[in-house]
């Protein structure tokens, strides 16, 4: 995370309050961190809505397409076999394969995806922006790589919607551990 | 739309208030229907008590569908819907209204509409004692008997726990609930069976309550946004926008398990290709009705499942509207499809009695629930869960 500004809060309606604050007056909000999912605080962060949707809607029908056409190469071209006298092509049949894997590639693409996205990686250190954010407490992180940013103004910001603490974070430039190659190319 | 809470509670004090001329058209529907189904009743006694028939299933199934809701809700401890809970609950008016049209159809009519009724269905098996008219009448009253005193009974408590003097009332009580979604899911399997199946008397299918279930409550739903969306053009709106997502999400995946049961259904009888199961497709595509099946599962769930996909479809008004007109015109396709090959035969047609049961069906919806809506308020002020309703965040 390079240059940010944090502000904590001991209840959601300060917090909701005061990022609805930060992003009236044109402070640029990085992400909010709450214990628990807090009503309208996406709509207030202005957090753009996922495409998680579009990844899965591609993946189940590109899924289901597939699986439709493996079956019908196997049971007609590959291996032709008459089962009961049905045609060798009885889409009937493939339906209910069609629609498990269908809904198998959406589910498991979904989640992959949103793991890649989140870059989420198994055996990834846990950083803990503050003590007690998943516990009671409320934070909210504006961006202040942009040297323009208005320290002062953000701190009254916070006053006025009563955090408890705040703090202009510069962190060091520091080399973090290489993640595997792997992971880099999906990010 | 809502939205804006207080709009809510403005208009639940007093329930609705309408004047004559925003019902005058439902009536005018209403005798239309009536005169038109009678029409062709006199021309075509089959086509007519088919049609009586038809009126008596899709009234009782949208009144169960609201019975089914709200039982769900009630047993489920949900509280997100009970802002718009007296829509479900007047659809349950429905239920005695159907039932009169369905006795109707089967005394009267029932020698028009059943090739076994007179004699029985003979035979020593179980289908001999099951098939035969004294019993076949008392098994119809004792279901309707079944879901008339779930649908006043539920509606009963619902009404008195919300409207106690004291202002707060009670939670809805689980043992109703419970006690209708199993005992009305049987009654329902073996009323269908009775109703419909029994139609074509040599045919069976295991999936058969399941399939109407799928029917009515998807139709149920449909039924419920466009009255959602009546009140809300009339100045009472009791849904607002998170409310319609989760109809429309519910809408959409009603839409697919009918999709699911129809096909499950139709799989199982293609792939074991038995002649006493198979003969309810061969009779009908060989009659040409193939066509209406191909048109009842676009509407039922093609549209629903590629309309209503994009999250911004289930949050709108007007496109749940229009998607819910195509469900409920797609269920009544494929209610009629069930009906009339059995009992008119011959090509697709449809005629005067048809077309005036549909339009009876959809008068009847509406004249019936806004009556209902009328006899209490419009919002349970008294109900522990308003608050979280009118908050709800879906």
């Amino acid at each position: 995370m390079s240059r940010h500004f944090r502000a904590s809060f001991s209840c959601e309606e300060d917090l909701l309050g005061a990022v609805k604050k930060f992003r009236a007056s044109g402070f640029e909000i990085d992400d909010a961190y709450t214990p628990y999912a807090v009503h309208g605080l996406d709509e207030a962060a202005g957090v753009r809505r996922t495409r998680l949707g579009w990844v899965a809607a591609v993946l189940g029908l590109g899924g289901a397409a597939s699986m439709m056409a493996f079956q019908d190469w196997v049971s007609a071209v590959d291996w032709p076999l008459n089962v009961g006298g049905k045609p060798l092509s009885s889409i009937p049949a493939f339906v209910p394969v069609t629609f498990e894997v269908g809904v198998l590639a959406a589910g498991l693409g979904s989640v992959l995806a949103f793991f890649v996205v989140s870059r989420l990686y198994p055996g990834k250190r846990a950083f803990p922006l503050l003590d007690g954010v998943t516990d009671d407490r409320f934070a909210v992180v504006l961006s202040a790589a942009d040297q323009s940013f208005d320290e002062s103004r953000a701190e009254e910001i916070s006053r006025t919607y009563g955090a408890d603490s705040w703090c202009l974070v510069d962190p060091p430039k520091a080399s973090p551990r290489r993640p595997l190659a792997a992971m880099r190319w999906l990010r | 739309m809502i939205g804006q809470t207080t709009s809510a509670s403005a208009v639940a004090v007093a329930g609705i208030n309408l004047t004559g001329s925003s019902t005058r058209g439902l009536r005018w529907l209403a005798v239309l229907g009536a005169l038109s189904l009678a029409l062709g009743a006199v021309m075509d006694p089959q086509r007519g008590w088919a049609s009586v028939l038809f009126c008596g299933v899709s009234l009782l199934g949208l009144g169960l569908a609201g019975l089914y809701f709200i039982a769900i809700h009630d047993a489920a401890d949900a509280g997100w819907a009970t802002a718009f809970r007296r829509i479900p609950e007047a659809m349950m008016g429905l239920i005695p209204v159907g039932s009169l049209f369905i006795l109707l159809a089967i005394t009267l009519g029932g020698r028009h509409l059943y090739s076994w009724l007179p004699d029985g269905f003979g035979g020593e098996g179980f289908k001999g004692l099951w098939l035969q008219s004294g019993f076949f009448y008392l098994r119809s009253v004792i279901y309707l008997a079944v879901f008339g005193f779930f649908g006043w009974a539920v509606r009963r408590s619902s009404h008195r726990r919300t409207e106690s003097p004291s202002g707060v009332g009670s939670k809805p009580g689980r043992g109703l609930a419970a006690a209708f979604l199993l005992l009305g899911s049987v009654t329902l399997t073996l009323a269908s069976v009775d109703w419909l199946q029994s139609l074509e008397p040599h045919w069976f299918s295991t999936m058969w309550g399941v399939y109407e279930f799928a029917n009515l409550f998807a139709a149920g739903l449909a039924a419920l946004l466009l009255l959602a969306a009546w009140l809300d053009h009339h100045g009472y709106s009791v849904v607002n926008r998170e409310h319609l997502f989760d109809l429309g999400k519910l809408l959409f995946a009603m839409s697919t398990f009918w999709m699911y049961i129809w096909f499950s259904q139709a799989m199982l009888i293609w792939y074991s290709n038995l002649a006493e199961e198979a003969i309810y497709f061969t009779d009908r595509l060989s009659l040409g009705w193939g066509p209406m099946m191909v048109v009842s599962v676009l509407l039922n769930w093609v549209v629903p499942f590629f309309v209503l996909m994009s999250r911004r479809a289930k949050r709108s008004q007007m496109i749940l509207v229009r998607v819910s007109m195509v469900v409920l015109v797609g269920h009544a396709l494929d209610l009629f499809v069930e009906i009339l090959p059995p009992v008119v035969g011959g090509k697709p047609s449809f005629g005067l009695a048809e077309v005036g049961a549909g339009l009876l069906v959809v008068a009847l919806l509406f004249l019936v629930s806004l009556r209902q809506l009328r006899q209490a308020a419009l919002v349970p002020l008294g109900d522990p869960y308003l608050e979280e309703s009118l908050h709800y965040h879906s």
